[in-house]
């Protein structure tokens, strides 16, 4: 992910734009407007490189106090901006007893049925998306009827009684009801997106359900283009996760089995990811080895291609006559400060980088207002191994003004996708260190054939290896002849690969041929 | 990527069951218990000074003028008997102790004002034959009154079982030997006086165990009329049910046929009065079992039944811990009705020696017998209300004593219109559809009990 | 005490209004003389009443006052001064319940001594089940048994798998040793916040010494390698060499063994071995003291005093780790605990 290369504004939410039809409608969860970062800044790459197209775009969050104002100024062509907070907490339905409409719980069963045992089933997913459509004040499973219903209540118990390995039934009842509360949330806002030609998710998750759900309700084509893998992340936050109980007890306990809230979480997104993959119509990566994730994830191969982020070449070649003859000894990581970036790392890094070379300097470019904490740890940390002097927090800033000063763009992240800054870097004539996470290898590498071919245009290290940071960084940053070999080859690579208008052309195609087809969903629907 | 870095975390805890799982409520009405036990004491007083104040229609002024106090300040203070428990269940739910004290003595206050600004008027204009030092003493007797059972209804809901009794013995020892200290110099008065005196002991021992065991910074404080604190529901529930169990009997004294004057605008209803206090004295058996089945039994699969809810225990242990309690409440409330068939059926047997041993008329032998059923099936409506408030189904008790006052009313005027035959059967046919009304919701609410806990809180 | 003289005469005026004739009378001017003398009465006792309470009950004055009045009022003579004698007897009790408070005993927390045989078989199974050969969903639960394994042994595992193809695999392992290494980051700035502070020389000894124990920590779990390691063992040898420079303050055999061990990791032998004969000499149990030094004549390859050292070793009671490497050495009962041999996988 990039650091932001888009202007920044701080004002008041303004009065949201609206309209009644759009051309591409886009379903962000927790991306643009109101988070930074590389997605978001793909977000409105895209947007203001078809200014011809009206977008709309339904903005996913979690709770309303998780974000802070809109990090981007909207673009002109964006016409309708809707919100929904999943987890908010929000009033219930009043309270009161009720029961379910004569066959919606065998419907609700079915599905689950089939999601449970049978989720390959080509009925599965317009199933389920029936099922959602139907998560409606009038429709068989009101949030009422989910709630309070007598009918649910005896589902629930009885899938308890079958399914559950943990033997506290009141977690299992609130997991149940909190895996399934955002399902009203956004079939409560389904009918107030405006109608479009096409529907287009940046990730699967919530977003991407609710493209299916969208598209059984208005069909049209339905576009999903991950940038990194959702259900892949979500995994390894749940595995992670310490807000998750397990109340086996010592005898029941088998460290090596997960306790069963985890997996049941695990599985309602990979559930999710299954679905989405099922609906879409393409699926787009960013490089190969994601596709591939997709391809195990459920994803039909024929829908699934590559398309790579593009940068926009002209804007940084300028910049490449502004460096000093000699790559300045700084090592700049531009991202914001947040722990999946791993700042810690290229701190530590600095440690042996200093003894080598002592006039060298650590630059961390970017905003720390996502995850204070962290930043305070990393600046904790920088004071801790003596290294005040050499890591500078410089806060956001501008990469036309920055990356002419830097000798090296770092990149210690645990999980990335494709990163725009080692492309930015590379426009610029700056070459990379990049831990080897997501498509790090391949940018700097290059693919097998010609791509390699241009030699590589830095050095890939292992995550969580301040040594080996540290050694790559020095071995261009010590040896000028390799220093220029690699920033040589990082311009070649990015201007035959990775230029923005090649991705923009893909993704025309894409558009284009979604606008001018006659949508045949409703058939296999009904058939 | 696409990191939206849901806090999952932070919708997990919103488990907000059952709210509460202290027991409350039934302070208020067990307050029926120390009630019994006034009526032994003033028969005593009654009976142990017929030789000496003379007239003996004196007695009955004097226990006619008690029976009033205890019926009014009954019912003025039934209306917040309940919510105050509750408002007390919840300060040390709350862990909010410091506000215990304070507000107690707010409602000592306003119980206090009100009871005397209601009284004077009373005891100023509508008891002209009456002298000074009996007037007086019915003010104090109401304010007194009331003021004991706001502090009962605060020792029960704090179970000092043991201290209530203890004190209430004392108490009436106190005010048996007051009475028939000061007979000799006031005669009726003196008894009252007596009365009051040693009521006001009774209240002062219960003050003092109080403050012994709560403290606070502050001495007086009416958090509790604050919006929101009492409980609406819990007012009428107690205002009905002290009502409705008066109800018959205020109806019998203000119906002429039935009824004379006795001492002011107090009446009384020879025929029906004195069936109905022997009747009540029956029910201590009754009340007995009542206390042990469900505050031990009961109260014990309760507790672990929310336990197991929120410790997170399997659906089969919830379960079961609901069946132990749904057999607790039949065995609690089958015991009660037990032991109260064999004190009818002892009362049927002996009843006619008794009234003739205390010299009193058999004609009133029918009466009796229909009053011991009716006594008797109070304990189990009071047992049912009972759970049901540990249960915190106010709305049920709301209907359950909205039944209870306006079946009482409806019957007890047929059966004065039906004539003297008849007399009983109105309290007992008022109190036997409470109970069927009180089991049929009983038992449906526990039949729902784990779908109304998870899903309808 | 001039409100008491008023009290005793209210009282008494009080009475007389009672023992009078006038509550025998019957008509209604009467009853409104009784009530107002009685009335004013109560007033005075009231007040006095009031003012004899505690100063923080007296908060709300007309509130308080009432509650006085109204009890003076419902019981004549007696009402107002029962009140302040439950308010005064309770009062005392409230302050001896405080000094009579009594301390709470904690019970003492249980340990499953037979658990320290820790079960090594697990962990090699782990190591099988995570190679890249195995289905990732196999792996990742392989991971999550890691978490019962001691970090001693989990975490370098752990630092493997940072290397492996799979996402999933390598982030919960980052994500894991991160969380140890955050937990012990955590303490050290805290201490190392607490070093700025004044203090006593006990007190700055014993943050010294846990800030070289914190260091150390992360050492012993390697949580830390290359240059980063050296800095940190040279960080935990100054606290630990800065508290042992500290006077006036009694250093037991503990840092000295932490001073030896941080010594043994660096490679200085000779200063290690000082450091542990010297916390032998001050107390520190042999069977966790020699079996350091056993490592040190070990790698000067002095083999004869290796043998020394096992000798004395195999008098001691050890744990079952340490105690199979001394059998092994002393060629004690080999055939007899040859099932031991599974303590060590390596040989």
């Amino acid at each position: 992910m990039t650091a932001i290369s888009s202007p920044t504004s701080e004002p008041a939410l303004p009065a949201l734009p609206k309209a009644d039809s759009v051309d591409v409608l886009l379903l962000l969860e927790g991306t643009f407007p109101f988070v930074s970062g590389g997605v978001s800044s793909w977000v409105y790459q895209i947007m203001n490189g078809f200014p011809e197209v009206r977008f709309g775009a339904l903005f996913i969050g979690s709770r309303k106090e998780d974000y802070g104002s809109m990090r981007y100024t909207l673009p002109p062509n964006l016409v309708h901006l809707d919100i929904v907070y999943l987890f908010e907490e929000q009033d219930n339905p009043k309270v009161r007893p009720t029961r379910a409409a004569r066959g919606s719980m065998e419907e609700v069963e079915r599905v689950h049925e089939l999601l449970h045992n049978d989720i390959r089933n080509p009925q599965c997913m317009h199933a389920f998306a029936s099922l959602f459509d139907a998560a409606s004040p009038e429709g068989k499973v009101s949030h009422e009827v989910f709630l309070y219903g007598q009918e649910s209540w005896d589902y629930i118990k009885e899938s308890y009684r079958r399914y559950s390995t943990d033997p506290s039934f009141v977690d299992y009842f609130w997991t149940i009801r909190n895996l399934h509360t955002p399902f009203w949330r956004l079939r409560e806002i389904a009918p107030r997106l405006p109608r479009a030609r096409l529907y287009h998710a940046i990730s699967t998750g919530y977003a991407g359900i609710m493209g299916v759900l969208l598209k059984h309700r208005n069909p049209a084509p339905f576009l999903l283009s991950e940038h990194g893998i959702y259900v892949k992340e979500r995994k390894i936050d749940l595995f992670q996760a310490n807000w998750i109980s397990d109340n086996r007890n010592a005898f029941e306990r088998d460290t090596s089995q997960m306790g069963y809230y985890r997996s049941l979480w695990i599985r309602f997104f990979e559930h999710l990811g299954y679905l989405t993959y099922q609906a879409a119509d393409d699926i787009v990566a960013l490089y190969e080895a994601n596709r591939q994730r997709q391809l195990t994830d459920g994803a039909p191969p024929a829908k699934t291609r590559n398309i790579p982020n593009g940068v926009d070449i002209e804007r940084y070649a300028a910049l490449r006559p502004l460096r000093p003859a000699a790559a300045p000894p700084v090592l700049c990581l531009i991202g914001r400060v947040v722990p999946i970036k791993d700042i810690k790392t290229f701190i530590r890094s600095m440690r042996t980088v200093v003894k080598h070379m002592p006039q060298a300097e650590a630059w961390i470019a970017g905003p720390e207002d996502e995850d204070p904490a962290y930043a305070a740890e990393c600046r904790e940390l920088a004071q801790q191994l003596g290294l005040a002097e050499h890591v500078r927090f410089l806060g956001f800033q501008k990469l036309t003004e920055l990356l002419p000063k830097v000798g090296l763009v770092v990149l210690s992240s645990i999980s990335e996708g494709l990163p725009l800054v080692i492309l930015e870097g590379y426009a610029a004539g700056v070459p990379t260190v990049s831990t080897d996470v997501g498509s790090c290898r391949q940018l700097v590498e290059g693919l097998p054939g010609e791509d390699a071919a241009l030699g590589a245009s830095g050095r890939v290290v292992r995550i969580a290896d301040p040594d080996a940071l540290a050694r790559a960084a020095l071995s261009l940053l010590s040896d000028e002849r390799e220093w220029q070999r690699a920033s040589a080859a990082g311009i070649r690579r990015v201007e035959t690969y990775y230029a923005q208008a090649m991705m923009f052309d893909s993704y025309r195609q894409l558009y284009h041929k979604a606008f001018n087809k006659e949508y045949p969903w409703q058939a296999s629907a009904s058939s | 990527m696409a990191g939206i870095g849901f806090e999952l975390r932070k919708l997990l805890v919103k488990r907000s069951y059952t709210g509460l799982l202290q027991a409350y409520a039934y302070a208020g009405i067990i307050s029926s218990g120390p009630w019994v036990l006034s009526i032994v004491g003033i028969l005593l007083v009654g009976v142990m000074s017929v030789a000496i104040v003379v007239p003996n229609a004196l007695i009955t002024q004097f226990q006619v003028t008690v029976t009033y106090l205890f019926l009014c300040s009954l019912v003025v203070t039934g209306t917040v008997q309940l919510s105050f428990t509750r408002f007390v269940a919840d300060r040390i739910f709350a862990k909010d102790e410091a506000a215990i004290l304070p507000n107690f003595n707010g409602l000592l206050f306003v119980a206090l004002n009100l009871s005397i600004l209601l009284a004077l008027p009373v005891a100023l204009f509508l008891f002209p034959q009456q002298t000074v030092l009996y007037r007086l003493l019915f003010v104090a007797g109401m304010a007194i009154m009331s003021a004991i059972w706001i502090a009962t209804v605060f020792l029960t809901g704090m179970k000092h079982y043991k201290a209530i009794v203890v004190i209430f013995f004392l108490g009436y020892l106190a005010t048996l030997v007051f009475a028939l200290l000061f007979r000799y110099v006031y005669n009726m008065e003196g008894l009252l006086l007596g009365f009051v005196l040693g009521h006001f002991l009774l209240l002062v021992g219960m003050i003092w165990l109080i403050y012994r065991h709560h403290h606070s910074d502050r001495l007086i404080a009416f958090d509790i009329w604050e919006k929101g604190a009492m409980y609406r529901s819990l007012m009428v529930t107690g205002f009905c049910f002290n009502l409705g169990v008066w109800i018959d009997k205020l109806m019998f004294w203000y119906t002429p046929i039935t009824s004379e004057a006795v001492i002011g605008p107090l009446r009384a209803s020879v025929i029906y009065d004195i069936p109905i206090f022997f009747a009540y004295l029956t029910v201590i058996p009754g009340m007995a079992v009542f206390l042990v089945r469900i505050e031990t039994d009961f109260v014990e699969y309760y507790m672990k039944f929310y336990d197991a809810v929120r410790e997170g225990a399997t659906l089969e242990f919830i379960e079961r811990m609901r069946n132990h309690m749904v057999y607790y409440v039949q065995r609690g409330l089958f015991d009660i009705a037990k032991i109260q068939a064999i004190t009818v059926l002892v009362v049927f047997l002996l009843g006619e020696q008794f009234l003739q041993w205390m010299g009193i008329s058999t004609l009133y032998l029918p009466l009796l017998f229909i009053d011991v059923v009716g006594a008797g099936l109070q304990v189990v409506m009071l047992g049912i209300l009972n759970v049901l408030f540990y249960l915190d189904q106010r709305r049920a008790v709301v209907w359950l004593t909205v039944t209870l006052l306006v079946a009482n009313v409806v019957f007890t005027a047929a059966s004065l219109r039906l004539g003297p035959a008849w007399y009983g059967y109105g309290f007992a046919l008022a109190m036997l559809v409470s109970v069927l009304a009180g089991t049929w919701f009983l038992s449906r609410k526990l039949e729902s009990l784990e779908y109304e806990t998870f899903m309808l809180r | 005490m001039k409100t008491l003289y008023w009290a005793w005469l209210a009282l008494i005026a009080d009475l007389g209004v009672f023992i009078g004739p006038l509550p025998l009378e019957h008509s209604l001017g009467a009853v409104l003389t009784v009530i107002g003398l009685h009335a004013s009465a109560c007033a005075a006792l009231g007040t006095v009443a009031w003012l004899m309470l505690p100063r923080r009950y007296r908060s709300r004055p007309i509130l308080a006052w009432l509650l006085m009045f109204d009890f003076a009022f419902i019981a004549p003579v007696i009402g107002a001064l029962s009140l302040l004698l439950v308010v005064h007897l309770t009062l005392r009790r409230e302050e001896d319940d405080d000094a009579q408070a009594l301390p709470r005993s904690v019970e003492l927390p249980e340990y499953n001594i037979q658990s320290k045989v820790a079960n090594r078989t697990a962990q090699g199974s782990a190591r099988a089940r995570l190679t890249s050969k195995v289905p990732d969903n196999v792996r990742l639960q392989s991971l999550m048994s890691l978490q019962a394994v001691s970090r001693r042994v989990a975490n370098p595992i752990l630092e493997d798998l940072l290397a492996d193809k799979t996402d999933d695999v390598r982030l919960i392992a980052f994500g894991m040793l991160d969380s140890e290494e955050k937990k012990i980051s955590i303490h050290i700035s805290r201490e190392r916040q607490n070093l700025a502070r004044e203090m006593t020389t006990v007190q700055r000894y014993d943050i010294l010494r846990h800030l070289a124990e914190l260091h150390w920590e992360l050492i012993y779990a390697s949580l830390a390698q290359g240059e980063l390691r050296r800095h940190i063992l040279s960080e935990a040898r100054r606290y630990a060499d800065e508290a042992m420079g500290l006077e006036d303050v009694e250093h037991d055999s503990g840092v000295l063994v932490l001073c030896g061990r941080i010594r043994l990791e660096q490679g200085e032998l000779d200063g290690a071995e000082d450091y542990f004969q010297e916390a032998i000499a001050l107390g520190q149990p042999e069977a966790s003291a020699l079996p350091y030094l056993a490592e040190i004549y070990f790698r000067r390859r002095d083999f004869g005093e290796v043998d020394q050292i096992m000798q004395r070793l195999a008098r001691l009671h050890l744990a079952a780790s340490t105690k199979a490497v001394v059998e092994l050495w002393t060629e004690r009962n080999m055939l007899d605990n040859f099932r031991d041999r599974n303590l060590l996988p390596h040989i």
